[in-house]
């Protein structure tokens, strides 16, 4: 079965899909031919054009708003999947910064990503975070782990620059949080949520990498 | 010079290719040396962590033929020099099975379906080792996912698998990493890759969308390379300048016979 056009000079490649009526996994094979020509094609464009980065600022009154709707420190993934869309909604990412931005699914974006990427921190503990779940949805987290990963040697930084985007919202909403929490009990003790979260506490940092750590491989 | 390095490190590249894995670690002094055995995973996908035997390290030793190299110029393996600890290592792999969206060519993976994890045994070379009916599990839950979450009308199809490799390197002298991916990839890679290392222990992180290679079996094992390159690095003592390979990939029908 082919999944893709038919062509004469068309080279066919394996693939699994799923069989409807059945809705098991069976082999098929699609278009590769096809799919590298689209591929080279993004790559072509991706050399032509600078890569499209939002720009956008959100106001006080939309952070206030996202303060209320989410907690940057427990986020689930549908949650933080909607907050990102939200973001590229705005302005503030582009559809190129959200491909690759932890969300539920990851889209290849040939030509634009450099495959290798380097721990620019000193402290390796946290370079094994991958997902949101790793850190128990704590996005504020995750995006301050994720701007350590940079491309090597290069100015242009599209996914260290989305995580830093990011992380400068979710702790403009974690403030907002903090100081609506601040007003509703009166509180004076002066502390800045957003330096506690940066903090962050490191017990919880280390369980979350031990969890990962002693991870073997899924159960499948 | 750098052709005579070429063709050793294809040669040492084939020896490796021709094991599922070997065992070597960091390059440390003779006297801090430590056995390194088997995987002590319970789980049989888990990658098989192979012993080299004496043979096999003689193999290994007689392709350094670089000894007379200019030091300024050249890589030499570092098996056979150890200085100060040194060495480079795989210390993750995830494999995500990936996804094309037929009608709009959008290839992508689901970061929650997976295989792999964090690595132990600090080796040079590793695959992630999967049987027929764990592959075929990870494509189910893809596959499913596409219909609950893809495009109603849209169809859907696995065509590789976007492998994510970390290496950790040491050295008290680190200078670079040079990589090459596998092939097919959709990721536009083809040529040698450097990344310069600035520090000592510093991780590198490669991930790389791979199409089905061309030995691809529905039964039979067959292997697919996602990272291969060298580690370079100046010796602590000697000055040589010195280069650990490293490779990693994915294996499926582990349980064929």
């Amino acid at each position: 079965m082919n999944v893709a056009g038919i062509s004469n000079t068309a080279v066919y490649k394996p693939c699994y899909m799923l069989n409807q009526t059945t809705g098991e996994v069976e082999v098929g094979s699609y278009n590769y031919t096809s799919l590298m020509e689209n591929i080279q094609k993004q790559i072509e464009e991706a050399k032509l054009n600078p890569p499209k980065i939002g720009n956008e600022e959100l106001s006080e009154a939309e952070i206030e708003e996202l303060a209320e709707k989410y907690d940057p420190q427990n986020m689930s993934q549908s949650e933080y999947d909607e907050f990102i869309q939200y973001l590229e909604e705005k302005g503030v990412l582009s559809r190129l910064e959200t491909s690759d931005l932890g969300m539920s699914r990851i889209t290849i974006m040939p030509g634009y990503f450099e495959p290798a990427y380097i721990w620019a921190s000193s402290s390796g503990m946290e370079s094994s975070v991958h997902t949101l779940s790793d850190v128990g949805g704590n996005a504020l987290q995750f995006a301050q782990i994720m701007t350590k990963w940079e491309v090597p040697g290069s100015s242009v930084q599209i996914r260290q620059g989305a995580y830093s985007k990011v992380l400068e919202i979710l702790n403009q909403m974690n403030a907002a949080r903090g100081s609506t929490a601040s007003n509703q009990t009166s509180s004076t003790d002066g502390n800045d949520s957003t330096t506690l979260t940066l903090g962050m506490d490191l017990s919880y940092i280390q369980l979350a990498i031990d969890r990962i750590k002693s991870e073997r491989i899924q159960s499948v | 010079m750098k052709r005579v390095f070429s063709l050793l490190t294809l040669v040492v590249m084939c020896f490796m290719l021709a094991i599922p894995a070997f065992a070597v670690g960091w390059q440390v002094p003779e006297a801090l040396a430590t056995a390194v055995g088997t995987s002590d995973g319970t789980n049989e996908a888990w990658a098989e962590r192979v012993i080299l035997s004496d043979e096999q390290r003689e193999i290994l030793q007689s392709s350094k033929i670089v000894k007379d190299i200019d030091s300024d110029d050249a890589d030499e393996l570092a098996t056979s020099y150890p200085t100060g600890i040194a060495g480079v290592a795989i210390e993750e792999i995830y494999g995500y099975p990936l996804m094309v969206e037929v009608e709009t060519g959008a290839l992508f993976y689901v970061p929650g379906i997976q295989t792999g994890g964090v690595l132990s045994n600090q080796s040079q070379s590793e695959s992630l080792r999967l049987t027929t009916q764990q592959t075929l599990n990870l494509y189910q839950r893809l596959l499913n996912y596409a219909v609950a979450n893809g495009t109603a009308g849209y169809h859907y199809a696995i065509v590789g698998w976007y492998v994510d490799t970390k290496i950790a390197t040491r050295a008290d002298y680190p200078m670079y990493v040079k990589y090459t991916v596998g092939t097919p990839n959709f990721s536009g890679i083809t040529e040698e890759r450097t990344v310069n290392i600035t520090s000592n222990g510093q991780w590198v992180r490669v991930g790389i969308a791979l199409g089905f290679p061309d030995n691809f079996s529905e039964t039979e094992y067959y292997h697919m390379n996602a990272v291969s390159g060298s580690f370079t690095y100046k010796a602590a003592f000697s000055n040589k300048i010195l280069s650990i390979p490293f490779f990693s990939g994915m294996s499926f029908n582990c349980d064929a016979a």
